[in-house]
């Protein structure tokens, strides 16, 4: 069972991680959605992987699962959830504003231009 | 112990800035005043906080009252107290400036409480003992730092943000990555019980925490800009409005730096291959830094290059792990932070004097303005650490540890790294403002310049402290030295 967990962790990082190399924001955004997704899949893998085991006390259970590890995905997950919100509108308003969504604009230094305020 | 001092910085800037959106949403005045008060009033707990660590005990709070290793501690030593003391006084300077300097528009877009959020999660990682609630601490103060740099959505905000975020969020991702496995090969993530544990694995479990040691130095290297992850803070620094350049500028990186610090030197105990790398790194970091500044024209970007050079020579003191580095590291951070802040500030000054953003263009500007060249001339000396200022003494300490410790090259490199620095000061200063004005400059209204002035006198007081100061340094690196220490405040006497 770790095998295929760890072959899924595997390509969820792989893709991840090359959708975060490619040109556009919400390529960007979506490869490190999935690099998240990943890394959730790990936490819970390193949790010990058991069938059908309660995770909390329970009468005549002699085997648990590990309660601590479903706790680290979930703040996890919200921790994702509400900075991949913000990101997509940042990605969003940058194409407003930039009039692309290309990710490797040239940072040009504003060398001599007035500054606001 | 129940020790509510200890989670008071991170339970009044949490307040303040439910109170301002919550009662105060749209009264500009308010939040300006509540916010001064509230950081004065952080300032006075975290000095009634630094008095009670005084003695050498560290003060932990339990969370909800469960023990550790099962709840989540917040722990303050020396260390920690510095750190709180240190992020308060830059921040009551970069909001002083931002008082001033903020348009309207900012300030509608909740600056002020975004501003109490960062200064909570910056709070929050310095006092907390466990590993997880560090991430927890990273992303919160990540978070109000996504918000605050791309506040007010200019266009070239928008544009260094996208990888200011991207580059966190693979950062916080591989940070989960570390504390998965160390959770998996020690079954814990206190940061002392961690330290019990991993200093009696072998075997295959020894090599993942290596692993993970490994992926911790990336994590907090790309937070603390080193060489080679420090690519983002040259783009990322010179966009923001002046006051939130100055927070960043100031404490984030060296967020960084105490977590590499309190990392490897308590849960690491300074042994294994990633804590062997760290010297290394350091004296890249700091040649690349400075070799950066020397070709930069504008302003802000050029005091960004700086940062990264001063944080190599941080790291430098924390890569020894010996007390004499660690101190001498902890004394740098003291120093840099101040120095820096204010280098920051005096160019939000420039800017808004001369409305440019590059040195080229400016000049004269002793003339004009004789007190904020008064000021760039000490901070940038020290900066570059020039006797008797708080730099050289800074300097000296972590030089004197590299001779100690037989680390030659890296000590030669620290010492060719400041001979450029001091170039790229005086650089700075002839352009800026010795030479002639090529036309008239705006005045700047005289309260402008409180922050700068109370950040540099600070730094003359560390220069005059400077015994107290290096004792100091000592009790904190003593204190971090023994790992037993934290180990039985944390889990109780009984556990070895």
């Amino acid at each position: 069972m770790e095998l295929l967990l760890a072959i899924a962790i595997g390509t969820l990082f792989g893709t991840g991680l090359y959708l975060c190399l490619r040109r556009r924001v919400l390529q960007l955004i979506i490869g490190l959605s999935l690099l998240s997704y990943g890394t959730n899949l790990l936490i819970l893998t390193v949790g010990r992987v058991t069938k059908g085991a309660p995770p909390i006390i329970r009468d005549g259970a002699t085997v648990y699962t590990d309660s601590l590890v479903q706790a680290l995905i979930l703040t996890a997950i919200v921790i994702g959830f509400g900075v991949t919100a913000f990101f997509l509108v940042l990605g969003y308003r940058s194409y407003q504003e930039n009039e692309t969504d290309n990710v490797n604009v040239d940072i040009k230094e504003e060398e001599g231009g007035e500054k606001k305020g | 112990m129940r020790n509510y001092l200890v989670i008071t910085p991170i339970l009044l800037p949490f307040v303040t800035a439910v109170v301002m959106l919550l009662l105060f949403r749209h009264n500009r005045t308010v939040q300006r005043v509540l916010s001064v008060v509230s950081v004065l009033a952080l300032i006075g707990l975290e000095i009634a906080l630094m008095l009670r660590l005084r003695g050498g005990e560290i003060a932990v709070h339990k969370m909800g009252n469960w023990d550790a290793p099962f709840g989540i501690v917040l722990m303050a030593d020396i260390l920690s107290g510095i750190m709180l003391l240190l992020a308060s006084i830059t921040a009551l300077a970069a909001l002083t400036f931002g008082l001033w300097d903020n348009d309207r528009e900012r300030e509608r877009l909740h600056f002020y409480p975004l501003f109490q959020f960062l200064l909570m999660g910056i709070n929050g990682a310095f006092l907390t003992g466990d590993l997880f609630n560090l991430f927890v601490w990273y992303e919160v103060l990540l978070i109000a730092s996504y918000a605050l740099l791309t506040l007010g959505s200019e266009p070239r905000q928008l544009r260094v943000g996208i990888p200011y975020v991207a580059l966190n969020l693979l950062s916080s991702a591989l940070f989960l990555v570390a504390a998965a496995v160390l959770y998996g090969v020690t079954g814990t993530l206190n940061m002392a019980d961690l330290s019990r544990q991993i200093a009696a694995l072998d075997g295959a479990r020894e090599t993942m925490a290596q692993v993970a040691a490994v992926i911790l130095l990336c994590v907090f290297g790309t937070k603390a800009a080193i060489f080679p992850l420090f690519f983002w803070l040259p783009d990322g620094y010179p966009a923001p409005p002046v006051s939130v350049a100055t927070i960043f500028a100031g404490i984030m990186t060296k967020v960084g730096v105490y977590s590499i610090l309190r990392v490897f030197a308590l849960v690491f105990r300074g042994d294994g291959l990633a804590a062997s790398l760290v010297l290394p790194l350091a004296a890249a970091t700091m040649l690349v830094g400075v070799l950066g500044a020397i070709g930069q024209t504008n302003f802000r970007r050029l005091l960004s290059f700086h940062i990264i050079s001063q944080v190599g020579f941080m790291l430098m003191g924390i890569g020894m792990f010996t007390p004499l580095g660690i101190a001498g590291g902890v004394i740098y951070i003291i120093h840099h932070i101040m120095v820096k802040s204010g280098l920051f500030l005096v160019s939000g000054v420039c800017e808004r004097a001369t409305g440019r953003a590059n040195i080229e263009e400016m000049g004269g500007l002793m003339k004009s303005f004789p007190w904020l060249a008064v000021l760039f001339f000490i901070a940038g000396s020290s900066l570059a650490g020039m006797p008797p200022l708080s730099g050289f003494f800074a300097k000296f300490m972590v030089i004197k540890a590299g001779f100690d410790g037989k680390h030659s090259l890296v000590v030669g490199v620290s010492l060719v790294a400041s001979l450029l620095t001091l170039f790229s000061m005086m650089k700075v200063w002839q352009n800026v403002f010795w030479r002639e004005a090529p036309r008239e400059w705006t005045r700047q209204p005289r309260v402008i310049y409180l922050p700068v002035t109370l950040l540099v006198s600070f730094s003359l007081v560390l220069s005059a402290v400077a015994g107290p100061l290096f004792s100091l340094g000592m009790d904190a690196a003593k204190q971090l030295s023994q790992p037993q220490l934290y180990i039985e405040t944390v889990l109780g006497k009984e556990a070895k």
